[in-house]
């Protein structure tokens, strides 16, 4: 122990043990980082190489990697009905992708529904992402609560009054106040050779979508929705809100504003009549912006205003700040994946959303809306685009659309088809509503969950 | 003896084997499949649970499958007694040369079944829109500018429009049919029907209908086949609307199979919907064979 090295020794072996301990450190960090570096994510999403949804991912995920280079994700891609004939066999097979795209609604039920989907509130709450959404982009999506996806915050507002502004200024009209003002103004736009209005229902559901929904969400209360949704407390869609909502669309066929040819008129030509100054009014979503953009000549485009629809009388929601929509889709993740992947999905997640890259979304048309104003209204010069974010910033209740939160067969089969005899004069608001009750009573899964 | 039948018997299964196969693996598997799923709940996921009659008896109880077929059977009539009749005589004027330019009238007869389903559909779709060419042409003859077109607003009448247009397109294919089988026609005796004095109708009547027989049968269960089946034009012109007015059960089985997950009563429609071709075409083939038998003893 007298050796020369006798005092060197214990530095040597704490110098090895340092360099022991970094090499461990090292590996160890290295280990983490070359983890983090394999963290490759699988995804599918529903639309092909030429939708324009493609190129926003591209851009957007083009960004993400240079931010995260050690995430990488491979997407493969499919059309919408193809996307969800596979989702449900590789759901069934224990092979869904790491990255899904999920619906808020009951589209993609078949993986929410059955815990496929993991839920996404810890992460939200943990980095406070919901402190800089509006409530409607994280609202339960479950009668549990939880929350499986989170897209771009733009909602699908499924009611949107367009107006022809230089048409009622040249019948010497205003944009009413009131619903029955709106059918008021019928009769003096038909003595004067034009439609009131224009919906385009022969699909059959832009009557529910863009209509009946937003009536129905503005005369009941939310409470009354989720209990008639759940069967609770006795309440159901023969209860007055639904019953008056269907006699409203009534009224509206018996004062002339909706057409009885609209259950066989289609978008296109809904939408041509209006483009070419025939009709004052057309009702659809915001998603028409994109339509009007390409179709209304440019001296028109100032012309074209965007309105909620006006207050109901006797309506719970007795205010014109109200429309139903839905919040886009959006990604979620496998509830399979360990803590390294559900990370880097809840990276990509997080990132989609980020105001930061509203440039991307904006050129692609999506207007995202936060708690705050990120400058998105000085980014728009187009006419439409400005009045579409000026419409989606102005509603404060987005109310729920029936057939995203209703079964699809009852509100395709029952609903939408009888909408169209409602307007035919075939079907009583009453027996329709009676109708829809039995059916959800019987079949619906709102109901058998409870 | 032995020898020589057992290799009949090989020869046969050798040539007929493989058709054998492949007609039992494209038909009749899918056919015993359907069979097996209509008495199931399938959802197109998960293990199908047996329901026994459960998706005959809803299916049955329900008015969108019985007005469905009450509007097959306009399609099916309108084949039978519109499609096959007119391409009939459109044929006959055409071999008998009663116009003049047949050659032109031929292309214009045939045209509309070479036209894609879809152009057909949309096509039609704004010549019978509300506000579109037929309405457009009425109210500028009544004056009336907001004319609207109402037939689709009708129970009753919404499928007419998607008749006519059948009618269009498919006579075409029925005139060919016919003409090929009227130019194997010997000219000799019908120069020497004329030569008797024969006169147009007793040509048609007694020469040239008889002979056709055969080709009706073939149309008419062709017709059958394809009118129970047809749906394409129908969906993307009016999609079985408005409400279910015009749907047919081909649509009505899409829709529930591939919109509600519904494979078990979408088999069930489609098991429906073989059973009847096959009674129809079995009625068909009871009444040709009635129609032979008399103008072979009126022959003999």
């Amino acid at each position: 122990m007298n050796s020369p090295l006798g005092k060197t020794f214990p530095l040597g072996r704490l110098a090895c043990r340092v360099s022991t301990m970094a090499v461990a450190a090292a590996l160890s960090f290295g280990s983490t980082a070359l983890a983090y570096a394999d963290v490759t994510l699988s995804a599918i999403v529903p639309y092909t190489k030429i939708d324009p949804d493609y190129g926003r991912l591209q851009e957007t995920y083009e960004r993400f990697h240079a931010a995260n280079p050690d995430i990488t994700i491979n997407f493969d891609y499919l059309d919408h009905d193809a996307y969800h004939n596979k989702m449900q066999a590789l759901a069934i097979s224990g092979n869904l992708p790491d990255v899904l795209t999920l619906w808020p609604g009951k589209r993609t039920g078949y993986l929410t529904n059955r815990g496929y989907a993991k839920d996404l509130r810890p992460f939200i709450q943990r980095d406070g992402v919901d402190k800089m959404l509006r409530p409607v982009f994280t609202q339960a999506q479950a009668p549990s609560g939880d929350v499986y996806e989170i897209g771009v915050p733009y909602v699908n507002f499924t009611n949107v009054v367009y107006v022809n502004r230089k048409l009622l200024d040249q019948l010497g009209l205003k944009y009413p106040a009131t619903l029955e003002e709106l059918m008021g103004q019928s009769k003096a736009i038909r003595e004067a050779g034009y439609r009131p209005a224009v919906f385009g229902d022969q699909s059959n559901w832009v009557l529910q979508s863009c209509l009946l929904s937003v009536l129905v969400g503005r005369l009941g209360t939310p409470e009354w929705f989720a209990n008639a949704l759940a069967g609770k407390d006795g309440a159901g869609f023969t209860d007055p809100p639904f019953v008056n909502a269907l006699q409203k669309i009534r009224d509206m066929v018996d004062a002339g504003f909706i057409d009885v040819s609209e259950p066989s008129t289609t978008r296109e030509q809904a939408l041509s009549t209006f483009v070419s100054g025939r009709s004052v009014y057309l009702i659809g979503g915001i998603w028409e912006v994109v339509n009007l953009t390409s179709a209304l000549p440019a001296d028109m485009k100032d012309a074209v205003e965007m309105h909620p629809l006006p207050a109901v009388a006797g309506a719970a929601l007795a205010g014109v700040d109200s429309s139903s929509g839905q919040p886009a889709t959006g990604f979620g993740m496998s509830a399979k994946l360990d803590d390294d992947k559900a990370e880097a999905a809840w990276k990509w997640i997080k990132f989609n959303l980020d105001p930061s890259n509203k440039d991307i979304d904006v050129k692609y048309g999506m207007l995202p809306i936060y708690t705050s104003d990120v400058g998105i209204s000085d980014m728009l010069t187009d006419p439409l685009a400005k009045s579409s974010y000026a419409f989606s910033s102005s509603i404060k209740d987005v109310l729920p659309v029936l057939d995203d939160r209703l079964d699809a067969e009852g509100v395709t089969q029952v609903i939408n088809a009888g909408l169209q005899e409602l307007v035919l004069g075939s079907v009583t608001p009453q027996d329709l509503a009676a109708k829809y009750e039995a059916w959800v009573a019987a079949n619906d899964s709102n109901r058998k969950a409870k | 003896m032995v020898l020589a039948a057992r290799s009949n018997r090989a020869s046969y299964a050798l040539l007929a084997g493989p058709a054998i196969v492949i007609y039992g693996l494209v038909i009749v598997v899918p056919v015993l499949y359907s069979l097996v799923l209509s008495f199931t709940d399938w959802a197109g996921m998960g293990v199908p649970n047996f329901v026994g009659f459960t998706n005959y008896v809803v299916m049955f109880s329900d008015p969108i499958f019985w007005w469905g077929l009450r509007n097959n059977g306009l399609v099916v009539l309108v084949s039978l007694i519109g499609q096959i009749p007119l391409g009939f005589f459109l044929a006959y004027v055409i071999y008998r040369r009663l116009v003049r330019h047949s050659g032109f009238f031929e292309a214009v007869i045939f045209f509309p079944a070479l036209m894609s389903p879809v152009v057909v559909a949309l096509l039609f779709g704004v010549v019978f829109a509300p506000s579109g060419l037929v309405a457009e042409m009425i109210g500028r003859a009544t004056g009336n500018p907001m004319f609207s077109l109402t037939i689709f607003n009708t129970k009753n009448t919404a499928i007419i429009p998607y008749l006519i247009v059948l009618l269009w397109m498919y006579t075409g294919i029925y005139f060919i049919i016919f003409l090929a089988n009227l130019q194997k026609t010997s000219p000799e005796m019908l120069e020497a029907a004329v030569l008797d004095g024969a006169s147009e109708w007793n040509i048609l009547k007694s020469l040239i209908v008889p002979q056709q027989i055969p080709v009706f049968l073939t149309s008419a269960i062709y017709a059958v086949a394809g009118s129970l089946k047809s749906f394409e034009i129908l969906w993307i012109m009016t999609n079985g609307g408005p409400s279910y007015y015009s749907n047919v059960l081909g649509l009505y089985m899409i829709q529930n199979t591939f919109s509600f997950y519904k494979y078990g009563f979408g088999s069930a429609i489609a098991i429906v919907v073989i059973l009847l071709s096959v009674f129809m075409i079995l009625i068909l083939s009871s009444i040709a064979a009635r129609f032979s038998r008399r103008f072979e003893q009126g022959a003999t």
